[in-house]
């Protein structure tokens, strides 16, 4: 097993792509979801809840939107980090979404050395909750 | 009406018009005569008088006839019309009345009745009169408020227009990036892989794995460079369409937040240039009534132009002090780069901004100084060459009520 699973939900092929490989060989483990829709179903999946370490999310999707994938996950997982990643940074936005919980809101593009940064910050957090259940 | 209104006394007897004339040339009317219906009729579109006196037996035409064909005539202002009828019965009155007289008297024609009937019907023809002049001046408002209507529709729809086209820009924006994305996080675990690649193969030959990183590393920074600058441009472009599809909207924006969140956008970018953003005295600043998404870009595009303008190791300051006296709240955005030669200072916030970025378009110039245009502020600059350049953006706290009070100010020249 990795350092941790993450799941990436972005509407855009390469860009889950980009951040597989990234991530991948930083030694996570991957997951994609190509929409919020397809985001819960992927955490649904299975008689057990899909056990994650993170997810990152971007906002402008088709069908579920990444504002509301976020409320779901939020109220279903409250310990799963969220990573908003967005290419259209907006005030209100961030605002809302850190309301919810967000943990981080990254601008795209992200460079790998940062998005590998903030998500082994995040997942490490996580982590460590876990085993210690704080 | 004239002062004095003028009589059409029309008969056939040259006594009858006699006395008529002489009977209401005493109360001062201005009286002119026609001895038959076709000179009747002469008379009326010529002179245009404010009242006729018609005889109903006449040669030529009579008077019913005359009535009929002035009444008919679309192109003549009101005229009262008082039939002088030798006959009273019934009959010869409804059929002076349907030939559209408004009045009529019985011959011989007593005085005192004439001047009664001739007052009141000069009384109507006053009112008349007014309810035209009024029927006028309100076709001409309301063919004002319909052109006003097809301006202000027309003006609506190009600010529809314009906001469809904003928004259009905001989708290839988004677009734009997300097809970035990939390019650029491609290139950078490319560049991961090769330095790998290249340490392990070091022992071999030194000097030629050298030649190959310093290669791949400037093909690298032309891809990062150059996927920024289509980002940047299309960025500049959604703005500047933005700033012109819509009113600002404003709100209370505090100014340490909104730089915090400029800062947290071009950190990345910043350190890459090994460039230090900070912020002083902006925490006890008073909240401002502002745009916060125009001053956001304001700031964003001052401190993304100083950037690369910045020698690794320098520094970009942003600065406040508020006059409370003024009630304005001065912002500095200072650089330790090298600052610009006098042609470019000069030129900078005009029409025609010149870019000295490689392709740039000057548009970031222009979305800066609408934004501070609609906040009732100005920009200032101060430049040495090679000290730096440092921007004073001047915003009143409360713009709404400087554009409220607002008096069209003079041009000096100086």
């Amino acid at each position: 097993m990795g350092l941790g699973r993450v799941l990436i939900v972005d509407d855009e092929a390469d860009i889950r792509k980009t951040v597989r490989l990234t991530l991948t060989k930083a030694g996570f483990d991957v997951i994609e979801a190509q929409d919020g829709e397809a985001a819960i179903k992927e955490t649904r999946s299975g008689d057990n809840p899909l056990m994650l370490d993170a997810i990152l999310c971007d906002i402008h999707m088709p069908k579920v939107n990444g504002k509301q994938a976020t409320a779901f996950i939020r109220e279903q997982f409250p310990s799963v980090p969220v990573i908003i990643m967005t290419g259209q940074p907006d005030i209100k936005d961030a605002t809302e979404l850190m309301k919810q919980g967000v943990v981080d809101y990254l601008i795209k593009p992200v460079t790998p050395e940062k998005l590998t940064e903030v998500v082994s910050k995040h997942v490490k957090a996580h982590v460590y909750k876990d085993k210690f259940r704080v | 009406m004239r002062t004095p209104p003028r009589i059409l006394v029309v008969d056939d007897n040259a006594m009858n018009v006699d006395i008529t004339q002489a009977c209401l040339s005493t109360k001062g009317y201005e009286i002119v005569t026609a001895a038959d219906g076709e000179a009747a009729l002469i008379m009326a579109v010529e002179q245009l008088p404010d009242l006729i006196l018609l005889d109903v037996m006449m040669p030529k035409r009579d008077g019913l006839d005359v009535c009929r064909t002035l009444k008919a005539e679309r192109s003549l202002p009101f005229i009262p019309i008082i039939l002088m009828t030798a006959r009273a019965d019934s009959e010869d009155i409804v059929r002076g009345l349907e030939a559209g007289a408004d009045e009529y008297l019985t011959k011989p024609v007593d005085h005192v009745a004439l001047v009664a009937r001739v007052s009141s019907m000069l009384r109507i023809k006053e009112q008349q009169d007014t309810i035209q002049a009024q029927a006028a001046q309100l076709e001409v408002y309301a063919a004002e408020l319909a052109a006003d209507n097809r301006k202000l529709s027309a003006q609506l729809a190009e600010e529809a227009k314009l906001a469809e086209i904003a928004r259009l820009l905001g989708d290839i924006g988004h677009d734009v990036k997300n097809m970035m994305m990939p390019i650029v996080m491609g290139a950078d675990l490319l560049d991961c892989e090769l330095k790998e690649l290249l340490k392990r193969l070091a022992g071999d030959d030194v000097n030629r794995s050298k030649a190959t990183q310093e290669l791949s590393q400037e093909v690298f920074g032309m891809v990062r460079s150059n996927s920024r600058r289509i980002q940047d441009r299309v960025k500049e472009i959604a703005d500047a369409v933005k700033g012109r599809s819509g009113p600002a909207s404003f709100a209370a924006c505090q100014v340490s937040t909104l730089i915090r969140a400029v800062f947290s956008t071009l950190r990345y970018f910043a350190e890459q240039s090994g460039v230090r953003l900070s912020a002083e005295n902006l925490d006890d600043l008073p909240v401002l009534n502002a745009d916060e998404s125009r001053l956001f870009n304001v700031f964003y595009n001052l401190i993304n132009n100083a950037i690369p303008e910045t020698p690794s190791g320098g520094s970009i300051t942003v600065d406040g002090r508020f006059d409370s006296e003024t009630e304005v709240l001065t912002l500095s955005v200072k650089d330790t780069g090298r600052g610009m030669p006098r042609e470019v200072r000069d030129s900078l916030f005009s029409k025609r901004a010149i870019s000295r970025k490689a392709g740039g378009t000057g548009l970031g110039t222009r979305i800066v100084k609408d934004a501070v245009d609609s906040h009732a502020g100005s920009i200032t600059v101060e430049s040495e060459e090679g000290k730096g350049t440092t921007f004073f953006i001047a915003l009143p706290l409360n713009p709404a009520e400087i554009k409220k009070n607002a008096t069209p100010s003079v041009c000096s020249v100086s």
